[in-house]
């Protein structure tokens, strides 16, 4: 007897535009805004609407016995809110069944774990309480981006409240260990780890729609007969997976759609063998088998579950390294707008298209906006320059106030007239920087 | 299997980017196992290079039977194909008007008619002079008839002539002898002139390409060009990419102390038109209001030298951009060698092999989207020959972003391990195998 944790991780990154070093100081705009929508529009008309409505109706007919987990980024979100809200209608919908459990990750999808854990855990707690203001229910259970995980994710995790940690069944570090159990991270005795079963996994994700492969046609039926063989000898079998698999990584025509309707039908028809469950129940039904010490970072990539697609070359190293540094500046300074930019800027997407790697290996429904990983790398330190420069001038505008502020003491209703200056400083900012892009076109014209 | 190859240029007899494949690409043939016979304009004494046959056209005696079938052949042809009569006329690439008429000037003063007949056998020769000189029509015409006769001399499975200078005589050899012909494109006379083509060039390398069996370009932008233009078939064109010679003796060049705290950024290559150099000074212009401590070179001669040594004045950017002028040999590998990065802007660059020579030195690359060489080297730096913006924003990231060159460099040395004389070889002969019907 064994319990089905399915569960879909949605993240869109905004596309960025190319940044070139005559933009620095010039223009602040990083986002395609066209380019942007347009993805939104086309991923939710082929993956997401789509699915979320098989999701629901699958929900509603089994009354209960249908559940399933989500991870949903900040940036998906803002997407969804910004182009597409009724894909936020329907995540809503169906989180109101109580069928689905919604779990944490660090927001904007970042890796700033292994370069700045404050930002790291800020990143997480505000994911947290924005799922908990738009679904109703703060996560138990916590995804790294890119799954990534080793100890120390864990022991962080485990500081900051959550029980359950979900991540990939890499052979590396399971052995000969099966990874449909439930695992303890050893240092972390409370964190309960779940770990993807990579083979299943991937035959939906990676190969169902792939005419060479032995199994092709893939259907529920076959699927479930795998599941009943793998439950035997197991507790959980974790199927993770990106939602891009759903419409887009496996296209409306390969059957896709069907199979996922039809999935919970050929997995009812083996009960008791076979139910559906989330990670928070999971980890209350089933112990655990043993605690797994894992000081390497793993990752999801299909390719070999280490963390080279972001981190393999000194370009990506440089990049991380130049964005992390700026970390305690930007949450000391706490301005809103300097701060949405700033997370944006670390979303994990972006590293990874200044992957060398990315000639081969390029996933058609993630498609690198730009034409090398050069440019993409050229792209992303001019735009840090620019974001630099801004941090720099908010500090001292700010030192400049606070000096004011401790000339001026005793006078007395002075903070509204200086927050108003300040707001004014701004719009000033902003005219300047649009007056120069403006001179920038005319020149480019006569030339 | 035995070549007889027709080629206009072989080093140490002019060596330009043409002379260059053809000593690398033979001398992979000749390791494959191939026998070849080039047949140039004129040779020297002394540089025979040992892998393969070197015969001057230059001299060779036409007897009264050779010269019978040469002319009832190939005078038809002519007028078929070619419809071109020999005449006294300075023509020749990269010419400009100015010194086209210089050129006029010389030839009217010159006395290089050189046509010696031997009255008693009824034997004639013509000697060539070789290289691009004044009366370039006139040697390519007789290039043709020499090079005929010792194709009736020599025995050969297929015959591989390269650039339109050949083609007469391929054409001529290939109509004498039925063998087949492979005609080699380096660079078509649109890469050379942009719209305002020599059509005289032009209608030879129609007829060669359209005459001959099998088509073989440098890239697929000449491919494309070769198709458009000429109407030839897309399935008689195979793109075999040219290669780079690893040099043996590998020089280290020390950067003076005085220019460590610099970068410099290169360009080299003929200052004309299809080169691009005015856009690598507009690109220079750009990264000079960004970035300190760069100097600009610019490496090579050519008409438009004049006018940009002009444009640098007015642009007030003399301090940082140099002309080095046109350098050869060691003072190539030097320079190479203590540049940061090596930019080709070319407007058209059917292949362009300088990139690959600036990647022998650890040089990163910049490279015109619009240059053949482009689309085997992923892991260079691209860029439109138009965009100037793009471009100094890249040479900018460059010189700034030490990970960046590092990031390049390093790929860059895995690519050029699959970019070798020897695979180009392995295509050429499985081209000529299917030719010659495996008469290897």
């Amino acid at each position: 007897m064994s319990a089905i944790n399915l569960c879909l991780a949605i993240h869109e990154p905004y596309c960025l535009r190319r940044y070139t070093i005559f933009d620095i100081g010039e223009s602040s705009v990083y986002e395609d805004d066209d380019r942007s929508c347009h993805m939104a529009m086309y991923y939710a008309k082929h993956c997401y609407l789509p699915t979320f409505d098989i999701l629901y109706r699958l929900i509603k007919r089994y009354s209960g016995d249908f559940v399933f987990s989500l991870s949903i980024s900040d940036s998906a979100l803002d997407l969804f809110e910004q182009y597409t809200p009724e894909v936020l209608d329907n995540l809503r919908a169906m989180a109101e069944t109580g069928c689905v459990e919604f779990i944490g990750e660090p927001g904007p999808h970042t890796l700033a774990f292994i370069y700045a854990k404050e930002e790291f855990i800020h990143q997480v707690n505000d994911h947290s309480k924005r799922i908990e203001s738009l679904f109703g229910k703060m996560p138990t259970s916590f995804r790294n981006s890119e799954l990534l995980y080793n100890n120390e994710i864990a022991q962080s995790i485990e500081q900051i409240g959550f029980t359950t940690i979900l991540s990939e069944g890499a052979k590396e570090i399971l052995g000969w260990r099966s990874p449909n159990f439930v695992y303890a991270a050893s240092v972390a005795p409370s964190i309960r780890l779940l770990l993807r079963n990579p083979e299943l996994s991937s035959n939906v994700s990676q190969r169902f729609s792939e005419k060479s492969w032995s199994e092709w046609p893939l259907t529920a039926e076959k699927y479930a007969e795998w599941l009943v063989g793998t439950s035997e000898n197991s507790d959980c079998i974790n199927l993770f997976f990106d939602c891009h698999a759903f419409g887009l990584r496996n296209r409306r025509r390969s059957g896709i759609f069907d199979f996922l309707e039809n999935l919970p039908r050929a997995v009812f028809a083996h009960k008791p063998a076979l139910s559906f469950m989330t990670p928070r129940h999971i980890v209350k039904k089933y112990d655990f088998k043993d605690s797994l010490t894992i000081p390497n970072l793993i990752s999801w990539n299909d390719e070999g579950s280490d963390i080279r697609g972001w981190l393999g070359n000194e370009m990506q190293k440089d990049a991380l390294t130049n964005v992390y540094q700026l970390s305690h500046r930007v949450r000391a300074l706490n301005d809103a707008e300097l701060l949405k930019d700033y997370t944006r800027l670390q979303t994990s997407d972006y590293f990874h298209y200044m992957s060398t790697r990315w000639f081969s290996e390029s996933q058609p429904d993630r498609p690198n906006p730009y034409l090398s990983p050069y440019d993409a790398y050229i792209s992303y330190m001019n735009m840090l320059k620019d974001f630099e420069h801004r941090l720099l001038l908010e500090e001292e505008s700010k030192k400049k106030s606070q000096l004011e502020a401790e000339r001026e003491d005793d006078k007395s209703p002075k903070t509204q007239v200086k927050s108003q200056a300040k707001r004014q400083g701004r719009g000033k900012v902003q005219a300047v920087s649009i007056d120069a892009m403006s001179g920038r076109l005319a020149a480019r014209d006569d030339a | 299997m035995q070549i007889l190859m027709l080629g206009w240029e072989f080093p140490p007899h002019i060596s330009g980017g043409l002379g260059t494949a053809c000593f690398g690409m033979t001398q992979a043939l000749a390791q494959k196992g191939a026998k070849v016979t080039f047949v140039l304009p004129k040779t020297n004494k002394g540089g025979d290079p040992g892998f393969l046959k070197l015969r001057s056209a230059s001299g060779t005696m036409i007897d009264y039977e050779a010269a019978r079938r040469i002319h009832s052949v190939g005078e038809p042809m002519w007028k078929d194909n070619v419809r071109f009569m020999p005449v006294m006329s300075p023509l020749m690439p990269y010419l400009t008007p100015e010194s086209y008429l210089q050129a006029i000037h010389d030839l009217e003063h010159s006395t290089n008619f050189s046509e010696h007949t031997n009255i008693e056998t009824g034997t004639f020769t013509y000697n060539l002079k070789g290289g691009y000189g004044p009366d370039l029509m006139t040697e390519v015409y007789r290039y043709c008839r020499l090079a005929a006769a010792i194709g009736l001399q020599e025995h050969f499975d297929v015959i591989h002539a390269h650039d339109w200078m050949t083609y007469p005589a391929g054409l001529l050899i290939h109509a004498l002898t039925g063998k087949p012909l492979v005609c080699h494109i380096h660079a078509t006379e649109y890469d050379r002139s942009g719209e305002n083509i020599n059509t005289q060039v032009a209608a030879i390398e129609r007829a060669g390409l359209l005459g001959c069996d099998r088509v073989v370009a440098v890239s697929r932008l000449t491919r494309d060009v070769v198709v458009q233009r000429y109407g030839v078939p897309r399935e008689k064109v195979t793109v075999v990419y040219n290669a780079v010679t690893r040099p043996e003796i590998e020089h280290r060049y020390v950067i003076p102390p005085r220019l460590r705290h610099e970068k410099r950024v290169l360009f080299l290559g003929r200052v004309t038109y299809q080169k691009g150099p005015e856009y690598f000074m507009e690109a220079a212009r750009l990264v000079l209001q960004k970035v300190e401590h760069v100097r600009f070179y610019m490496a090579g001669s050519g008409d438009m030298l004049p006018g940009l040594i002009r444009r640098a004045s007015q642009l007030r950017i003399g301090r940082r951009f140099h002309f080095a002028g046109f350098l050869r040999g060691e003072e190539v590998n030097r320079i190479f060698a203590l540049s940061d990065l090596y930019v080709m802007p070319s407007v058209s660059e059917p292949f362009g092999i300088t990139p690959l020579e600036a990647m022998l030195y650890d040089v990163p690359v910049l490279l015109s989207r619009q240059s053949g060489v482009s689309e085997i080297l992923h892991h260079a730096l691209k860029a439109d020959f138009w965009d100037t913006r793009d471009m100094a924003d890249k040479i900018c990231a460059v010189l700034q972003h030490p990970a960046l060159a590092q990031e390049i460099v390093a790929n860059c040395r895995e690519e050029m391990k699959t970019i070798r004389w020897e695979n180009a070889a392995e295509q050429l002969i499985s081209i000529y195998q299917s030719l010659a019907g495996g008469a290897a």
